[in-house]
């Protein structure tokens, strides 16, 4: 490591002072270049042209007429299944992320110990998370959650019975959320990963110290690990609020039984190609912007006191 | 036995409990690649009542006219340079978000977290006009070229939490032998962020390998599709029974290079950590 | 299509398009960009009619393109929205007014008789496709509603055999026999409550049709609440089946696993060898019926034309190839259903097999019965469909009364049509 930083100093004759920040203030902007070009070109126009569309009547072939506000205003006021929808999607967020991030975390920790097994035990862990949101993945969970299969015989077995889980308006989002939760191979890696940072001395010393393992957890890893939980809050957050896919692979798109799956993004897919109504669509998406913007808002200002960064100074 | 003995043990068994639970769904798959399609769609039992192995030399054949061999690849030229892209410019965004100072960083990585805010269905078709405009429809450039523009921010903001991680005294060591932040980025921050940038590797193979929305809306040729196009040609409008037999065996198929993509990577997400000997 | 409205983007954009643009050039030939839906299956047999207008055609190229039917108009809504849409594609009865609404596709009437020939095809199918003095599109093939059922089973039962003529209280009779003589799980019939198509069916029987020709509703609520009384009758009596197996549907209908022995389907949707699926025990009879048949010829799609195309004599000319030459009607034999093209449909009598042959047979049986087709549904029609569906599975879950919910559906369903038709 030292090596070729020693050898490039050499190399070249220092032409600033050090300093923390003494950079030169487009440095910054060279190294973003590429997201600023794909910014400015993917996205800056497709966004505001959806905020444009939101107050038009836009119907995907035809030149859009403005309307002013009254898509928000329908919304808000005259459109029952969009309460559904937004219902369904807060129910999912407030139970799945929680759960997912849970198991994500605690298998981790599970894992993250020398054996000669390691790398199958992730790798078998993570494989859930390999299918994609395809033909045969509907097929297996239905296989699980149809009448009369594995999760009936489990709920009759607690003395609940069931006539198939997907089809139950109170179990149809928990086959959602378990689906997520059994795909949580991404927030797995990400927590295993950030457990890698983790100096060993500093568990080292501790025990010396003769801390027991719940307050070497409580001391060093999760402030240890706070930026990459952190991480893993909003990401998910963020995607739950989106979800779609899941939905696609248990109902068909169609958010039944009764609208329990309905997802707010399924919904609005739905007024936008399968209705042809994108104004509405667009207006819905920017309402999500701002309730996804408050909620990640709300994460990022609690961060403060409870996300550590090692490598900054105070 | 001694205690650590025991307690090894129990480690592993405890963890094999869980892997079962957990590749019970995926046992089932693999079973009914297994299985007549008429018997999938009757039964739910995991064990075939008959094997089928023809399902899978019935998964080989041409699909549209198009050899299999060709949805493999395809699928695993999208996804290679999809990696490559996001590799490298989803950490060099990063590195600035995290590192330097500018006058537009924080409006900058607002921006960012909002392009993921907002649904992707409402930008799907002016994205689809650039695109088209460009002369890039049918074409793999739609999938890979925005991995070139950083424009996935989840891999930015993961990066962006790993390099705070690193301790800033190593930029300032480096910057007093007189490194620029060019060189420091690829002298002292890419190496260190090696977990982070195999886990990009990873999940961005894996995500792009099965991503099925932008590939339908961005190929339309037969010889250009993927394999998550290919696999949901075998669904019939029909009432017959779809080819389920030979849909599983392609589903299994599909995954063996994912699944070994993360077997050979994944030992990376340990091994390459040096940090330990690195004072924070 | 609004072109993104930044200064910014346009700038780079037209950078870029310059640099990366142009997708090379074609030598002297045309290509033509022709959309289908359905499987790997239906695609080499259109694959086959298509290389054979090739063939016939030297300077014409066509690249046929295919998704399962949902992917599939994902698809062509981004494409038309995006000004990329396909020369020719395939066009459901229920996409067509979203589309022709909007101005997306070609208006065939001023090429009748010069590139586009209608004579021979069947007039009881052309209604579709007719909208005034527009036409949008040739009809592929003439299908109409049949009834695929085990007559092995029903006789085992010793229930009667359904025959033309035969009524809603034959069937409930006939298919409670069977759900009572068959495995606890195996029913008479599936559920048919949901499904608007056959709703459509039902009204049709009745004189009346889903929508009027102005694009209103042509039912009243009273309707839709005698049709789903009687579904719930027959569920109750254990005739048809609960809603557990029908609402699972993701490995095929209930029939297809085997929870049920008739059910109701367009006559299109068989393969050749549909009968091996029931070790033979398969036949298709006409659906009961109310104050009469109510069965009409309609057809399965329509295939179209962009409005936009650059290369309209060639699309013309595929569109017509399709539809009336024998070469195609060849390739293509029942897979769309009973050529729409009379000359054609004898051609093709002769060497039929299987489950074409008994549809073919089904389609002589009914053909002196049959309606024309009732009128394109207006916009918002894809809509109501789902939220027929979906307002019924409270029903079928006896989560909700069939009369409260009916009312609930058709106060909805005006609502939807009241707001396309500003």
């Amino acid at each position: 490591m030292t090596t070729p930083l020693t050898r490039s100093a050499a190399a070249r004759p220092r032409r600033r002072r050090s300093g923390t920040y003494g950079d030169h203030p487009a440095t910054g902007y060279l190294f973003l270049s590429p997201w600023i070009l794909g910014a400015l070109l993917l996205f800056l126009g497709p966004m505001l042209a959806s905020l444009y569309l939101s107050f038009t009547d836009y119907d995907l072939f035809s030149t859009p007429n403005w309307i002013g506000l009254e898509n928000y205003e329908r919304m808000l006021t005259d459109d029952a299944r969009f309460g559904n929808s937004v219902l369904a999607t807060v129910r999912f967020v407030v139970f799945g992320v929680p759960i997912q991030l849970a198991a994500a975390l605690g298998v981790a920790l599970l894992l993250n110990r020398a054996s000669r097994m390691s790398g199958v035990y992730r790798s078998a862990f993570y494989a859930p998370s390999l299918l994609g949101g395809s033909v045969a993945l509907a097929l297996v969970w239905r296989s699980l959650f149809t009448a009369d299969g594995p999760a009936d015989q489990l709920s009759g077995l607690f003395g609940m019975p069931s006539r198939g889980w997907v089809n139950d308006p109170q179990l149809a989002l928990a086959v959602l959320v378990l689906l997520i939760v059994w795909q949580f191979g991404a927030p797995m890696v990400i927590f295993l990963a950030g457990l890698k940072q983790i100096p060993q001395e500093l568990y080292d010393a501790a025990s010396v110290d003769g801390a027991n393992a719940w307050q070497r957890f409580r001391a060093i890893t999760v402030p240890m690990l706070s930026p990459v939980i952190f991480f893993n809050l909003v990401l998910n957050t963020i995607n739950a609020f989106q979800v779609f896919n899941a939905a696609f692979v248990v109902s068909g798109g169609t958010g039944g039984p009764s609208d329990t799956t309905l997802f707010y993004t399924l919904y609005l897919w739905r007024k936008g190609f399968v209705e042809f109504n994108m104004g509405y669509a667009s207006a819905m998406a920017w309402l999500l912007l701002l309730g996804i913007a408050l909620v990640t808002g709300l994460i990022f200002r609690s961060a403060r006191s409870w996300v550590h960064y090692a490598g900054e100074k105070k | 036995m001694t205690p650590a003995r025991m307690r090894r043990l129990a480690w592993h068994a405890l963890v094999l409990a869980i892997v079962a639970v957990m590749l019970y769904p995926l046992a089932w798959m693999l079973a009914s690649s297994l299985k007549p399609s008429r018997e999938i769609v009757t039964s739910v039992a995991l064990i075939p009542r008959t094997w089928e192995w023809a399902n899978y030399a019935s998964a080989l054949e041409p699909r549209v006219g198009v050899p299999v061999w060709r949805f493999f690849l395809n699928t695993a030229l999208i996804s290679a340079g999809a990696v490559v892209g996001n590799v490298i410019t989803c950490s060099l965004a990063a590195y600035a978000f995290a590192r330097l100072r500018f006058r537009l960083r924080a409006p900058m990585f607002a921006f960012m977290l909002a392009t993921i805010m907002l649904p992707y269905h409402v930008v799907l078709i002016p994205q689809y006009t650039i695109f088209q405009q460009l002369g890039m429809v049918d074409t793999f450039w739609p999938l890979v070229l925005p991995k070139f523009l950083a424009t996935d921010a989840f891999f930015v903001f993961l990066m962006v939490q790993f390099v705070r991680q690193l301790p800033q005294d190593l930029d300032e060591a480096a910057r007093i032998d007189g490194c620029g932040p060019f060189r420091i980025f690829t002298l002292v921050i890419l190496p260190l962020l090696r977990p982070a940038l195999i886990t990009t590797a990873i999940f961005t193979f894996i995500w792009t390998w099965n991503d099925f929305f932008q590939q339908l809306i961005y190929l339309s040729s037969p010889d250009n599709y993927t394999l998550p196009l290919a696999l949901r040609l075998f669904v019939d409008t029909q009432e017959s029974v779809a080819n389920f037999g030979p849909m599983f065996a392609l589903s299994v198929l599909s995954m063996l290079p994912v699944l070994l993509f993360f077997a050979a990577f994944q030992r990376y997400l340990i091994d390459g950590m040096a940090t330990s000997g690195l004072k924070g | 299509m609004k072109k993104t409205p930044v200064a910014v983007t346009a700038l780079a954009l037209t950078l870029l398009a310059t640099a990366c643009g142009g997708s090379g050039s074609e030598d002297g030939e045309t290509t033509l960009r022709f959309a289908i839906w359905g499987s790997d299956e239906r695609y080499e047999i259109v694959q086959g009619a298509v290389q054979a207008f090739m063939d016939d055609n030297p300077g014409i190229q066509v690249e046929t393109t295919v998704a399962e039917y949902d992917a599939y108009w994902q698809r062509m809504n981004t494409e038309m929205a995006g000004g990329n849409a396909p020369d020719v594609f395939l066009m459901s009865d229920r996409h067509l007014r979203e589309y022709t609404g909007r101005n997306v596709v070609m208006d065939l009437a001023p090429h009748v008789g010069e590139g586009v020939r209608t004579d021979d095809i069947t007039p009881e199918v052309m209604g579709l496709g007719t909208d005034g003095d527009h036409l949008w599109g040739l009809p592929m093939s003439q299908i109409t509603i049949t009834m695929p059922y085990n007559p092995g089973l029903w006789e085992e039962a010793g229930a009667e055999a359904p025959e033309l003529g035969w009524t809603w209280d034959d069937y409930l009779e006939a298919a409670q026999t069977v759900s009572e003589h068959t495995d606890e799980d195996v029913y008479g019939a599936s559920d048919f409550g949901g499904i608007e198509s056959w709703f459509k069916v039902y009204l049709s029987q009745k004189g009346k049709s889903l929508y009027t020709e102005d694009g209103e509703l042509g039912y009243t609520a009273d309707d839709v609440v005698e049709w789903w009384e009687m579904a719930t009758e027959f569920r109750e009596a254990g005739a048809t089946t609960p809603g557990e197996i029908t609402n699972d549907t993701t490995a095929g209908s209930p029939m297809v696993q085997r929870h049920s022995a008739s059910e109701f389907t367009p006559d299109s949707t068989f393969a050749p060898d549909q009968a091996d699926e029931f070790d033979g025990d398969f036949a298709l009879a006409p659906l009961p019926q109310a104050d009469s048949l109510g069965l009409y010829a309609e057809p399965a799609m329509l295939i179209s034309a962009s409005a936009r195309t650059s290369h309209e004599e060639e699309s013309l000319a595929l569109i017509d190839y399709v539809v009336n030459e024998p070469a195609a009607a060849e390739a293509l034999g029942m897979t769309f259903g009973l050529p729409a093209n009379q000359t054609n449909r004898e051609h093709i009598s002769g060497d039929l097999e299987g489950a074409w042959q008994q549809v073919y047979e089904y389609e002589e049986l009914v053909g002196p019965e049959l309606k024309e087709g009732p009128p394109a549904p207006p916009q918002g029609a894809s809509a109501l469909f789902d939220l027929f569906t979906a307002y019924y599975e409270d029903v079928m879950f006896d989560r909700a009364d069939p009369e409260e919910q009916a009312r609930a559906f058709y106060a909805e369903a005006e609502q939807v049509i009241a707001d396309n038709q500003d």
